[in-house]
């Protein structure tokens, strides 16, 4: 162990290391270093350490690695077929992988086991940040569940059924494992995976309202007991309630208040169509500054979070990034509903990556700067409006961050809400998947 | 596959080698962006194949495997400009890798308690790092240092961080 240390403090060694982990080494000095680890095993082993400890802070800092994207790319047969589904669930499932899970293990050593005697329907297959509140089942990661009520007040956590349907919680939100293919949401956010095998999954809600999956991705939120929204992200699902039965598709939204429903959102052009579709949800954690905009010269720059986080409330002369690795392709969408009592100079969203790769679009505000292109925006803002922004027309590659503006240099007195936001990637058959030009 | 108790054991399994699979990984490819999406890679050949990998006796050795086989797969992808270690160095990588792989549960709980004993500055600067992803340079400007000797800075955090996790562990061994 000594000559471990002795390399760590070696000052050339320490140098090159130290480099290593935080990459910027340079083409000689990686030559070096490679030649270091293939011919001095003490070295070797001295790196491997460092790396170790680099891996085990990224990790358990939370700042591991983003939770997977699911990138149309690598699945050139991702529509319609099985394997599109073990592969989705599969991405779903092990996101817990790349989210500092093994919180939840220092945060609730009192957590319970569950009864043996008692039959497990689900597992509770992965946990974010989260914090428990009184449930009447297990919440340790891997926990077996049984029929019973999780209380999750804050944080994310992922439910596996015993079907094979897969459930996303965000917190604060309480959710009842009824049957190994059933729950009951009573309040909060889920987002359900549904692979084929799993067909007919229900989520019960409001008493009387049940939602039942015919083979899909859909997220329902539950706000009080009269009120609900649903989205449709793939395939179709079937909303039963005292007063009708009605087929939603993807790329519908619905909002339900008390006997009655309105669309959320139009049924868009590609409806019915499988899509890539992510619903953003924001959380403290993942928001950040977007450096060099956000609060310039120390003007005022401030975020609220509404909804349980589908809303984001911007103030002053802010630039935000959040978390949300993507996959942008030529004809991805960004559809969100926006609203501003106070209109600033830039109104815009996009994308961000690390290094200077950014790309935003205006699409309200009086500024017109040549950097920044521009889409027809609505007059008036004062009241909600839907706004559908054709990102991929104006960027596309792998992306890190989404990027909101509210840009107001001058006055830092500007307002931005953007509700819903959602981004859709239509699939293609494989032939066009191949023509798809993406930047690496 | 899903649902059945054997995709149960199965992702149990698996959980349990995430941050195994990850340090083993980010040792061979460096950047953590790149080892997270060579782990996602991992997880999903290891899903794909899970049969066979429950039936593996030694579920460890041949995830390592896997990934070790996906760092190859993520470097022939790389484009010719990028730093990436060749094959020869990668497997010497990852034949001593596993073994320090392995003990990264230890490795963690080591780490939380050497963590609580950093003087208060240093664990806001581990934080400003790693928690909130902060870069070098953005933390340089805040704490009005060079990057130089902020760099020297985390260094030397991170080599007393390892001295006070190899001593634990080794009085842990010899307990």
């Amino acid at each position: 162990m000594t000559d471990v240390f002795e390399h760590l403090d070696n000052q050339a060694n320490a140098e090159l290391f130290s480099a290593a982990v935080e990459g910027t080494l340079d083409a000689e000095a990686h030559q070096r270093l490679a030649e270091l680890i293939l011919h001095d095993a003490e070295a070797r082993r001295a790196y491997l350490r460092l790396m170790n400890l680099h891996g085990l802070l990224h990790w358990q800092q939370g700042h591991a690695a983003p939770a997977p994207a699911i990138e149309p790319e690598s699945t050139p047969t991702l529509r319609r077929s099985r394997s599109v589904w073990s592969r989705y669930a599969a991405a779903a499932i092990l996101a817990m992988a790349l989210t500092a899970w093994f919180t939840i293990w220092a945060t609730n050593p009192q957590t319970t086991i569950s009864d043996p005697k008692s039959a497990a329907i689900a597992l509770l297959s992965n946990a974010s940040g989260a914090t428990w509140g009184e449930s009447t089942l297990p919440t340790r990661l891997g926990s077996e569940l049984s029929t019973g009520t999780l209380n999750l007040v804050s944080g994310s956590a992922q439910i596996m059924f015993n079907s094979g349907a897969v459930v996303d919680l965000a917190g604060p939100c309480t959710f009842e494992l009824i049957e190994p293919n059933r729950g009951y949401l009573h309040h909060g956010l889920l987002s359900a995976y549904v692979p084929e095998q799993a067909r007919g999954f229900t989520v019960d809600f409001h008493h009387r309202n049940q939602l039942v999956d015919l083979g899909t991705e859909f997220t329902l939120r539950v706000s009080d007991p009269q009120t609900a929204d649903i989205w449709v992200q793939r395939g179709s699902i079937e909303l039963i309630t005292a007063t009708r039965r009605q087929m939603l598709t993807a790329g519908y939204g619905l909002a339900i208040i008390g006997d009655n429903t309105e669309p959320l959102t139009n049924a868009l052009p590609l409806a019915g169509l499988a899509s890539i579709n992510r619903i953003v949800h924001f959380e403290d954690t993942h928001i950040h500054a977007y450096e060099g905009q956000d609060g310039q010269n120390d003007s005022r720059s401030e975020y609220r979070i509404h909804d349980d986080g589908l809303t984001l409330q911007l103030i002053g002369n802010a630039w935000k990034t959040i978390e949300l690795p993507y996959q942008v392709q030529k004809d991805t969408v960004i559809e969100f509903q926006f609203r501003t009592d106070h209109p600033g100079e830039i109104h815009g969203i996009g994308f961000d990556a690390p290094g200077p790769a950014y790309g935003l679009v205006q699409f309200f505000g009086s500024e017109q700067r040549a950097s920044v292109p521009r889409i027809t925006a609505p007059d008036s803002a004062s009241d909600w409006n839907t706004v559908r922004v054709p990102i991929g027309r104006y960027l596309t590659g792998r992306f890190s961050h989404l990027l909101l503006a509210n840009d107001d240099d001058s006055n830092a007195a500007a307002e931005s809400w953007f509700r819903n936001v959602r981004i859709f990637t239509p699939l293609h058959d494989e032939q066009d998947e191949k023509s798809t030009q993406t930047r690496d | 596959m899903t649902g059945d108790p054997t995709t149960r054991q199965f992702v149990r399994t698996l959980t349990a080698h995430q941050s195994r699979l990850y340090a083993f990984i980010l040792a061979m490819v460096g950047d953590h962006h790149a080892a997270g999406d060579v782990l996602q890679e991992t997880n999903v050949v290891l899903w794909e194949k899970a049969d066979e990998a429950m039936a593996a006796d030694d579920f460890g050795a041949w995830a390592y495997r896997v990934a070790h086989f996906q760092v190859l797969a993520w470097r022939q992808k790389r484009s010719r400009d990028r730093l990436v270690f060749d094959e020869r160095v990668l497997a010497a990588l990852a034949e001593d890798g596993i073994e320090i792989a392995e003990q990264s549960d230890r490795r963690q709980d080591a780490l939380s308690q050497c963590l609580s004993k950093l003087p208060e500055d240093a664990r806001r600067l581990i934080q400003r790092r790693y928690g909130l992803g902060e870069s070098v340079a953005q933390i340089a400007d805040q704490v009005q240092r060079s990057i130089a000797a902020t760099n020297q800075w985390l260094y030397r955090i991170r080599r007393d961080l390892l001295r006070c996790i190899e001593t634990r562990i080794s009085r842990e061994d010899q307990a």
